[in-house]
């Protein structure tokens, strides 16, 4: 069996499976250096699918809020609005806040833990990140009616004050606290 | 988005604190572009000072071909990593282990990079070819220690008899690195040979390696060329 | 207060073994040996079941001696504590073997090294778990002894190092079949 093609077949199998692995970061809003970089070096970014699992109680609503922002910033006058990386992080953010409740989620679902006044204090500040992470979807819903708005009206400035806003509040979500 | 130069300070300085910085599962996809990047620089800046023995294609060459050898083998032997530190019982996070394993790649890359100017200053001596290739791999070694040791040292503590799980890691990396490098020669060419980018699939890297070892004496029994493996063909006698 | 949440708790020792660990653990097994003689297909027949055999058949050989042998000398550790290291010991075997096949396919793709390699690596997956087996087969017996016994705890490590010796011999034993097949 000739050697060349099986180098071009084994090096094919490597890229398309590369490619999968970047098209599959792309539907989570990834940006184009790491889809890129997964084509490469895809192996890196095996635990990525196991990471799926780690999902809290709020993952398909956020998902489906920032890829409506993405495609309503893909219009030409909303791009002095943010950068498409700063909605990256925004996401991430809100994903990373996502498991942190998801893991909460599991810990609630012992009966016995609602027995202990720490428990219960968990529960609450449960309740509270879960409705900020609702307070900033609604925000990102009502932001990309804005993005609507520049198109007739022209002002960034509001648009870009709100996304700074919704930023700070999930800054803010990313601890903790119990006061 | 984290500066190049920030985290090539990170990588050199404290790689193991980088790596509890940012394991929380979401900052892997946006590290791994610049750290990669770090790698293939670093890798790329110490194969032009590799082809600079011969000079010519070779400085290109050898440029294109160093960030594949610093990047191959640690993917390939990922894996392996993976399930050898499972079996100790540590229970190691892939996307920890990635992360580790991109700060470990790029700071052996920088400190290639780094080590550059010194090979560069051997090679304008006129060593011997074999002196040249020994020295290449000598500088290899010294700056990929430091990566391995920072890629174990950020593993998760516990287990049991670790340090089998360490040895069966660094065999691992070891024996991916070594064929790789194989297969992706000349970085520097013979003297009297031309300059090419690969050479057909011959032997392996071990039975190469005592033929090299004799023809450094003098003895060249031995290099009658045979291809061998799913990628390389055997020739009519 | 702050409290900041991490990922959930790693699996333990004592957490029930699944069929898939198993049944993942014996394809790794035999994939390995697929990738390694990928260049030799015509021994890939006889040597991919050989590379399964070494380690569970030696496995399967010494288990029953294991057992008999620990209840014969009065020990104190379940029987099923006993199985669960075994079959973990089985299993993170199988899952290196898995973990070393692309490795194994960088060298049989290219170079002639494929079932050297294949024999390295089952040697190597082999003895790592043959290692940490017996120390969790200790800590097995250790954790079902409410007093110190330093007599039951001798009994142990004879038995382990015993049972550790003839697993060896035996797994030597079917890996020079396996040799036999591939040289």
């Amino acid at each position: 069996m000739s050697s060349t093609p099986t180098v071009l077949i084994l090096l094919a199998i490597y890229l398309l499976v590369g490619l999968g692995m970047a098209v599959s970061l792309r539907g989570r809003g990834h940006p184009v250096p790491t889809q890129a970089s997964a084509v490469v070096a895809w192996p890196l970014f095996l635990g990525m699918v196991e990471s799926r699992a780690l999902v809290g109680p709020f993952a398909g609503r956020i998902e489906a809020a920032i890829d409506e922002l993405t495609r309503a910033l893909a219009e030409p006058e909303a791009a002095q609005v943010t950068s498409l990386s700063d909605l990256s992080a925004l996401k991430a953010s809100l994903l990373q806040i996502d498991a942190r409740i998801g893991v909460v989620d599991r810990m609630l679902a012992d009966p016995s833990v609602h027995n202990d006044p720490l428990g219960l204090r968990l529960a609450e500040a449960r309740a509270h990140a879960a409705a900020e992470v609702e307070g900033v979807l609604r925000g990102l819903h009502q932001l990309r009616l804005q993005v609507g708005l520049l198109a007739l009206v022209g002002d960034t400035l509001p648009v870009r004050d709100r996304v700074a806003d919704l930023g700070a509040r999930v800054r803010a979500l990313s601890e903790l606290s119990l006061s | 988005m984290t500066s190049i130069l920030t985290l090539t300070a990170a990588v050199l300085r404290d790689p193991n604190a980088l790596v509890d910085a940012h394991d929380n599962g979401v900052d892997l996809p946006r590290l791994a572009p610049p750290l990669l990047a770090i790698t293939v620089i670093g890798a790329a800046l110490f194969g032009l000072m590799v082809g600079s023995q011969r000079g010519e294609l070779q400085l290109l060459y050898a440029a294109v071909k160093m960030p594949v050898l610093l990047l191959a083998p640690p993917l390939v032997a990922l894996p392996a990593l993976h399930s050898l530190w499972r079996a100790a019982g540590v229970e190691v996070r892939w996307g920890r282990l990635s992360l580790a394993a991109l700060a470990a790649m790029a700071r052996s890359a920088v400190l290639a990079a780094a080590l550059g100017p010194v090979l560069w200053l051997l090679y304008s001596l006129n060593l011997d070819y074999h002196d040249a290739v020994l020295l290449m791999v000598a500088s290899i070694g010294l700056a990929g220690l430091p990566g391995v040791a920072a890629l174990v040292r950020a593993l998760p503590g516990g287990g049991d008899l670790r340090f089998l799980a360490a040895a069966g890691s660094a065999l691992a990396l070891f024996l991916a690195f070594a064929q790789t490098g194989w297969l992706l020669r000349p970085f520097i060419a013979r003297p009297q040979a031309a300059v090419s980018f690969l050479r057909p699939v011959e032997e392996d890297v071990f039975s190469s390696l005592s033929a090299t070892r004799a023809s450094s004496k003098g003895d060249y029994r031995g290099w009658e060329v045979r291809s061998a493996g799913v990628l390389g063909e055997e020739e009519a006698p | 207060m702050d409290i900041t949440l991490a990922s959930p708790a790693p699996r333990s020792e004592t957490a029930p073994l699944r069929p898939l660990a198993v049944l993942r653990a014996t394809g790794g097994w035999l994939l390995l040996a697929v990738v390694a003689l990928a260049a030799e297909p015509t021994a890939l027949a006889e040597s991919a079941p050989l590379t399964l055999a070494a380690p569970a058949g030696a496995l399967l050989l010494t288990v029953p001696a294991l057992l008999v042998g620990h209840q014969f000398l009065n020990l104190r550790a379940a029987p099923s504590a006993l199985l669960s290291a075994l079959l973990r010991g089985y299993c993170g075997a199988g899952d290196v073997a898995l973990g070393l096949t692309p490795l194994a396919l960088l060298f049989s793709a290219t170079s002639a090294l494929g079932p050297l390699i294949l024999m390295v690596t089952v040697g190597g997956a082999g003895l790592q778990a043959l290692a940490v087996t017996l120390l969790r087969l200790a800590r097995a017996e250790d954790a079902a002894t409410a007093e110190p016994d330093l007599a039951a705890k001798g009994r142990m490590v004879v038995l382990g190092l015993a049972w550790a010796a003839l697993t060896a011999l035996i797994g030597l034993r079917l890996s020079f079949d396996l040799a036999n097949s591939l040289f």
